[in-house]
C-alpha cells in the first residue's frame, strides 16, 4: 500500500514542479488561466481597455482575449505597434488586474504592478 | 437630448457604404454602488448613477470624425454632453501631412524608458481642448505640434519629431512648453549582438537620464534564453541607481525568472536586489516566488501556488516582509463559463494581532452585459460593492 502511495506522491510532486510545455507564436501574449470567464489585455497601446480614454471605464470589447479548451487566453499584439516600451496587464473577470506571470519585467500603472513589453 | 434620441443613437445601424468609408457606432452603460456595512448603518461609499455613453465615428482614408457623449439619465441634470470630439484631415496619398482638432483628448502622454511622462495640470480629460498639426515625409522624418488648454492653466505646447528607421537606429524628441518645460530625447539603436536604448531629458530644469543595453544573451539554446540588461537611471532631483537585470525565459516551457540588482550612484537611493521565478506546472499549478532585499525595507519574500481548473481551484501563498509573515488562501469556482467566483482569506502568522482579511467576488458576463458583486472584510470593516455594465457595438 505504501509503494503506490509513494509513487503517486512522487508523480504528483514531479508534475507539480515541472514546467508545462507551452509555445506562443511571435507577437502573441498568452495567459494560462482556466476558470476565468473573461480576460482582456489592457495596455498603454489601447488606453488601458478604455480606462484612460474619454469614458474612463473598461470597454469590454477592447483587448478581449480568446480562450482555448485548455484555459489559455491568447491575443496578438498589434502588428503596427511602433518601437517603444509599453506597459500591459491582464484584466481577469472584469475586476482583477494581474501582470504577465511569464514576463519578469515589471512596472506600475495607477498603483498596480504590471508588465513591460519592449517592441524592437 | 430626449429618450428618442438615445434610442436613435443606440439603434443606429447604418450600413458601411462607399469604398473606404466606415461608420461605427456603439454605446455602453455602467453603474456602480458601494456601501460600508459596518458603520452603524448603511453608509454609501460611492455611486455612479447609471450612465450612457454613445459614440459614433466616421472615417475614410483622408479624414476621420469621432464623438463620444455621456448622459446620466438617473440624475436631475440628465441630457447628453460631449466628452470627446475629434476631427482630422490627412492629405490623400501622404501619410504624414494632416491636421486634427480635438475636445477632451487624452492627457499629454510621452513614452519614456522608465514610465510615461504625462502629468499636467491634473485636469479632467473632458476639459482639454487641443489642436494638432502633423507634417513630414522629408527623408522619412515626421513631426507634430499640439496646443492644449484646459481652462485652468496656461496653454501647453507639445511637439515632437520622429526620425525614420535609419537602418541601425531611430531617434525622437518630445518637448513641452507651458506650466512646466520638458525636453526628452530618446534613441534606440540595434547593432549585431546588442541594442542600446537611451532616454535623456530635462523636466523643469532638472536633468534625467535612463539607459538600457538590451540584446546581450550570455546563454541561449533550444531550452531557454538568458538576457543580461545593464541599466542606469539618473535623476538630478531624485534617486539615482545603476544595475543589471538577468532575464530568464523558457523557450518551450511556461517558466520565467529574473535576477535584478541595483546600486546607488553618488549615494542617492538604496541598494537592492530581487530574485523572481514563475512557472506553470504540468499539474496545472501556477507558482510565483520572489525574494527581495533593499536598504530601505529589508528582506521580503513571496511563495504562492495556485491550482486553477474548471470548475474549481484553490491557492495558497506566504508573504514575508521584515519580521511579519502573512498567509493567503484562495478558492475559485466557475460553475459555467460566464460566471466566476473567487474567495480570498488572509491572516498574519505568529503575531499578537492576526489582522484577518477576506473578500468574496462574483462576476458574471452574458453577451455584452457584465455584473459584479463583491464583499470585502478588513480591520473589522465590511464593504459591499455592486457593478453593472454593458457595451453594444453597432
Amino acid at each position: 500500500m505504501r509503494i503506490p502511495l509513494l509513487i503517486a506522491i512522487a508523480c504528483c510532486g514531479c508534475t507539480a514542479f515541472t514546467p508545462v510545455a507551452m509555445t506562443s507564436a511571435t507577437g502573441e501574449l498568452i495567459l494560462s488561466h482556466p476558470g476565468a470567464s473573461r480576460v482582456q489585455l489592457v495596455s498603454d497601446w489601447n488606453n488601458w481597455g478604455g480606462m484612460e480614454g474619454p469614458i474612463e471605464r473598461v470597454d469590454s470589447e477592447i483587448g478581449r482575449m480568446t480562450v482555448s479548451e485548455y484555459g489559455n487566453w491568447v491575443l496578438a499584439i498589434p502588428a503596427n505597434l511602433p518601437r517603444g516600451r509599453y506597459r500591459y496587464a491582464f484584466l481577469v473577470d472584469g475586476h482583477r488586474l494581474i501582470p504577465d506571470p511569464m514576463n519578469p519585467e515589471r512596472a506600475t500603472w495607477n498603483g498596480h504592478e504590471v508588465s513591460v513589453l519592449v517592441v524592437r | 437630448m430626449d429618450s428618442r434620441m438615445v434610442a436613435l443613437l443606440l439603434a443606429l445601424v447604418l450600413p458601411a457604404s462607399g469604398q473606404g468609408f466606415g461608420l461605427r457606432a456603439g454605446a455602453g452603460f455602467h453603474g456602480y454602488a458601494g456601501a460600508d456595512l459596518s458603520s452603524g448603518g448603511l453608509k454609501t461609499l460611492g455611486v455612479d448613477s447609471l450612465f450612457l455613453f454613445p459614440s459614433i465615428s466616421v472615417q475614410d482614408d483622408g479624414y476621420h470624425m469621432k464623438a463620444v457623449m455621456r448622459a446620466d439619465p438617473l440624475t436631475t441634470e440628465s441630457g447628453f454632453r460631449v466628452v470627446h470630439g475629434s476631427a482630422g484631415l490627412r492629405l490623400p496619398g501622404s501619410p504624414w501631412i494632416g491636421a486634427r482638432a480635438a475636445y477632451g483628448p487624452d492627457s499629454p502622454f510621452i513614452f519614456g524608458l522608465d514610465r510615461p511622462w504625462r502629468e499636467w495640470d491634473n485636469s479632467g480629460r473632458d476639459s482639454l481642448v487641443s489642436a494638432t498639426l502633423e507634417g513630414g515625409g522629408v527623408l522619412g522624418f515626421s513631426g507634430f505640434y499640439t496646443t492644449m488648454c484646459s481652462g485652468r492653466a496656461d496653454t501647453l505646447v507639445w511637439a515632437g519629431i520622429r526620425s525614420p528607421w535609419l537602418g541601425f537606429a531611430q531617434f525622437w524628441w518630445d518637448g513641452m512648453r507651458g506650466p512646466e518645460e520638458r525636453n526628452i530625447f530618446t534613441g534606440f539603436m540595434s547593432f549585431p549582438g546588442f541594442s542600446p536604448w537611451v532616454s535623456v531629458g530635462d523636466s523643469s530644469g532638472f536633468y534625467r537620464a535612463d539607459g538600457e543595453l538590451r540584446g546581450l544573451y550570455p546563454l541561449s539554446n533550444s531550452e531557454m534564453s538568458l538576457m543580461a540588461v545593464p541599466f542606469l537611471h539618473y535623476s538630478e532631483d531624485d534617486r539615482t541607481s545603476a544595475g543589471a537585470k538577468l532575464l530568464f525565459a523558457g523557450r518551450n516551457t511556461a517558466q520565467a525568472g529574473a535576477l535584478i540588482f541595483r546600486i546607488p550612484v553618488q549615494s542617492r537611493g538604496p541598494a537592492g536586489a530581487e530574485l523572481h521565478y514563475s512557472m506553470r506546472s504540468i499539474a496545472g499549478i501556477q507558482w510565483d516566488t520572489g525574494l527581495e532585499w533593499s536598504e530601505d525595507d529589508g528582506f521580503g519574500s513571496r511563495v504562492q501556488g495556485e491550482y486553477r481548473s474548471v470548475p474549481s481551484g484553490f491557492g495558497l501563498g506566504f508573504v514575508t516582509l521584515g519580521d511579519s509573515i502573512r498567509v493567503v488562501g484562495k478558492a475559485f469556482y466557475s460553475p459555467v463559463p460566464t460566471v466566476a467566483a473567487e474567495a480570498v482569506l488572509s491572516t498574519a502568522l505568529f503575531s499578537d494581532d492576526l489582522k484577518p482579511a477576506g473578500s468574496i467576488i462574483v462576476s458574471a458576463f452574458r453577451g455584452p452585459l457584465s455584473g459584479l458583486i463583491g464583499y470585502t472584510w478588513e480591520d473589522g470593516a465590511s464593504k459591499l460593492k455592486l457593478e453593472l455594465g454593458g457595451w453594444m457595438g453597432l
